[in-house]
This record gives structure tokens, C-alpha cells and sequence, in this order.
């Protein structure tokens, strides 16, 4: 019997008390700011596609997550690029503190017509004693330095290659004798002491 | 229909005439004047579902914000409206339920500001006697006390006439829920009106 009189819906007169204390007048305007709102959303929506499509919410998550997933590419090919650099150097340090083994005859011939060719044509960067060589240029080697071949890591050897090859006046003979030699310096590397 | 009507009101029978009818098809089409015209005949039925929702959890500063959050939506949603204008009312109330539960998940009770909002609850109705600032405050925190969906449940049942089956779907809760916590909702809600000052005390 009680959960009778519990589950009957609200009396009129409990139905106009709690009405009373929801109903209240409505702000003076509330209609007018309505419209007025819709009317701007629709002429936004009317306007070209792009303005609505930057409002839309989905839209702004949708590139706030690639801007985000770009950040952390950009981040991680940073980081790596940082680690191999510094991989490079521990090699590059390596190589320079390494006793000097006396290398093929072959090789040592290549090392001495490749540097003909550096020397002509990566000059005045790789120069030491040039007054526009380049600082990060002589990182890499220096043509003045009698053992300029120690300083390059492998990777930066094989970029030689194509930054060689597309330079004026470089025949293919001479695109050839490079490209063996460095060839035969990588083997040399990964064969002889380091 | 008169929203604020004594007894509850139906959305499935209410009566729309032809006038009713024209102005929905008007404002499907982007019709300002009927657009208008239908936040008028509606907004007090959905202010004070929102003001229900709001008011007792003390977010009664974003109810206008809200209503008019609930009247953009539903144009944007006008031309895949398919009932009838006499369910018109029915549909926004329920957009004005679901706004509001949004921002309820969004923002924690603010406990500080139940006071002012109470003090602002105009005298009962019925009984000129009795201090309507306490009925005020009984009936807040009879309905304040509930989960956010069963306030919700309860504001559509008893002043909006959704019937029990559609406050389920509505609010994605189970039909025996609704009408378990429907009659708490209503037991605490008479207790408030029957003697405010404890109901206070309790919640």
C-alpha cells in the first residue's frame, strides 16, 4: 500500500510546488539572442566550406592530433639524427686515435686521386686554409688534412658519391674513380683494423 | 497548451493545430519568424528543465546558456526532425536533458553557491503560508540529491509527461531503474513538501 502511494505520480498540488521551483520567467530577450545567434551560424554555415570546417570540433581534433603526431616525428628524427651524429663522432675519434696501419697500395693510389678531385671541386668549403671555408664543411674533412678520408663516417663517404657526381665538370671517369674509391675505403673498413 | 498546466502534461496526445504545423514546416525551412516564434512557446518548458537539472547542484548561472545551446542544436537538427509539432516540446526538453548532463560531467557540483540559488525560490504555491525559501531549499535538495540521469528521469516524468519507456531510451538507463528511482525521487520530494526543514537537515 505504501509503495502504491510512492510510485502515484506527484499531485497537482506537489506537482505546482515543485513547479515553482523550476519555473521562473524567462531572461528578457532569451528569443531575440537565439535567433540572432542562429542567424550568425547560418551565415557562417553559407559562407565557404573551409570556415565551417575549421569551427567543426572533430575537425580541430582531427588536426591537433597530426600537428601532434608531427611534433613527435620531428622530435624523434631529431633524436636519432643527434645519436647517429654523436655514434659518428665516437667513430670518427676511433679511427683518428688509431694507430696507422699501412693500407693496399691500390687504395692508397685511389685515396690520393680522390683527393685531387676534392680538392678541385669541394674547395673553397672544405679548405682549411681558404677565407670562405665553412666551419661544419671542415667538420666532414678537410682536403688539407694529410688523413682527410679518417674524419668522414661511412654515411657521409657514400653522400661524397652523389654530391661528386652532380657537380660541373666532373666526368664519368671521374664520377667512376670516386665512386670506386669509396667503395674500396668502406670495404677497407670493414675488413682492415679501424 | 499551457506548459505550466496543473496536471501533467503528454507530449504524445498534446494537440498541435494546424498552425502549429505550418510554423514547424516554416522553420524547417530557415524561417526566422518561426524560429522565433517556436523558442517563445517552449522556453519556459525548457529553461525549467534546465533550471531542475541545474539550480539544485548550483549551476544555475549557465542555465540561459544552456537553453540557448539547446535551441541552436535543435534548429541544426530541425529538418531531420520527423514528429509531429505536438512533440516538438517533448524533443527539446529531452536536447535540454542531454545539454545539461554534459555539462554536468564537465563541471563538479558547486556546494558554495546552493544557498543564493535556494533564496531565490519564489513562494510556495498552494500554500501562502508556509516559508517558501525552506520549501525552496527542501525541494532542491530533495531533487539535488539524486544522480544527475535520475533527477533528469524524474523532471521529465513529472513535469514534461515522458512516459517511462521513453525517459529509458532517452537517457540509455533500464525501464525498472527508472521507475525505482522515480518513486525514491517521489518520496523524497513529498517528504521535503510535507516538512522541509528535515529533509534539509538530511540531505
Amino acid at each position: 500500500m505504501r509503495d502504491e502511494i510512492m510510485d502515484a505520480p506527484l499531485r497537482d498540488d506537489e506537482r505546482a510546488q515543485l513547479l515553482a521551483f523550476v519555473d521562473d520567467a524567462v531572461p528578457a530577450g532569451f528569443a531575440d539572442r537565439v535567433v540572432t545567434a542562429w542567424k550568425d551560424e547560418a551565415g557562417v554555415r553559407s559562407a565557404p566550406a573551409v570556415v565551417p570546417l575549421l569551427r567543426r570540433r572533430s575537425f580541430r581534433v582531427i588536426v591537433a592530433a597530426c600537428v601532434s603526431l608531427a611534433a613527435a616525428l620531428l622530435i624523434a628524427w631529431f633524436s636519432r639524427t643527434a645519436m647517429v651524429e654523436r655514434s659518428e663522432a665516437r667513430e670518427r675519434v676511433a679511427r683518428l686515435a688509431a694507430p696507422e696501419v699501412e693500407p693496399p697500395v691500390a687504395l692508397t693510389q685511389m685515396r690520393a686521386e680522390a683527393h685531387t678531385l676534392l680538392a678541385v671541386h669541394c674547395s673553397p668549403c672544405h679548405d682549411s686554409t681558404a677565407f670562405d671555408a665553412e666551419g661544419q664543411a671542415l667538420d666532414v674533412f678537410d682536403v688539407q688534412d694529410s688523413r682527410w678520408w679518417l674524419t668522414m663516417s661511412d654515411r657521409q663517404l657514400r653522400v661524397v658519391i652523389d654530391r661528386m657526381a652532380s657537380r660541373d665538370g666532373m666526368s664519368p671517369d671521374d664520377i667512376e674513380g670516386i665512386t670506386s674509391y669509396i667503395e674500396a675505403e668502406l670495404d677497407y673498413r670493414g675488413g682492415g683494423p679501424t | 497548451m499551457d506548459w505550466s498546466t496543473m496536471t501533467p502534461p503528454s507530449p504524445h496526445t498534446a494537440p498541435a493545430g494546424p498552425a502549429e504545423e505550418e510554423l514547424l514546416v516554416r522553420a524547417k525551412s530557415g524561417d526566422e519568424a518561426a524560429c522565433r516564434a517556436i523558442v517563445v512557446a517552449h522556453q519556459r518548458a525548457v529553461f525549467a528543465q534546465l533550471r531542475g537539472m541545474l539550480t539544485p547542484v548550483g549551476h544555475a548561472a549557465i542555465v540561459e546558456d544552456l537553453a540557448q545551446e539547446t535551441f541552436l542544436r535543435a534548429f541544426r537538427a530541425l529538418h531531420r526532425f520527423e514528429g509531429s509539432a505536438g512533440r516538438l516540446r517533448a524533443w527539446l526538453v529531452t536536447i535540454a536533458t542531454r545539454v545539461a548532463l554534459n555539462a554536468l560531467r564537465r563541471h563538479r557540483p558547486r556546494v558554495d553557491d546552493f544557498d543564493t540559488v535556494a533564496d531565490r525560490v519564489p513562494s510556495a504555491v498552494g500554500d501562502p503560508g508556509r516559508d517558501g525559501r525552506v520549501v525552496g531549499r527542501g525541494i532542491a535538495s530533495a531533487i539535488g540529491d539524486l544522480p544527475d540521469t535520475f533527477r533528469a528521469a524524474f523532471l521529465l516524468r513529472e513535469l514534461h509527461g515522458l512516459d517511462y519507456a521513453e525517459i529509458a531510451t532517452t537517457l540509455d538507463i533500464d525501464l525498472g531503474t527508472v521507475k525505482s528511482r522515480l518513486s525514491r525521487a517521489r518520496s523524497k520530494l513529498r517528504a521535503a513538501l510535507s516538512d522541509p526543514n528535515e529533509v534539509n537537515h538530511e540531505g
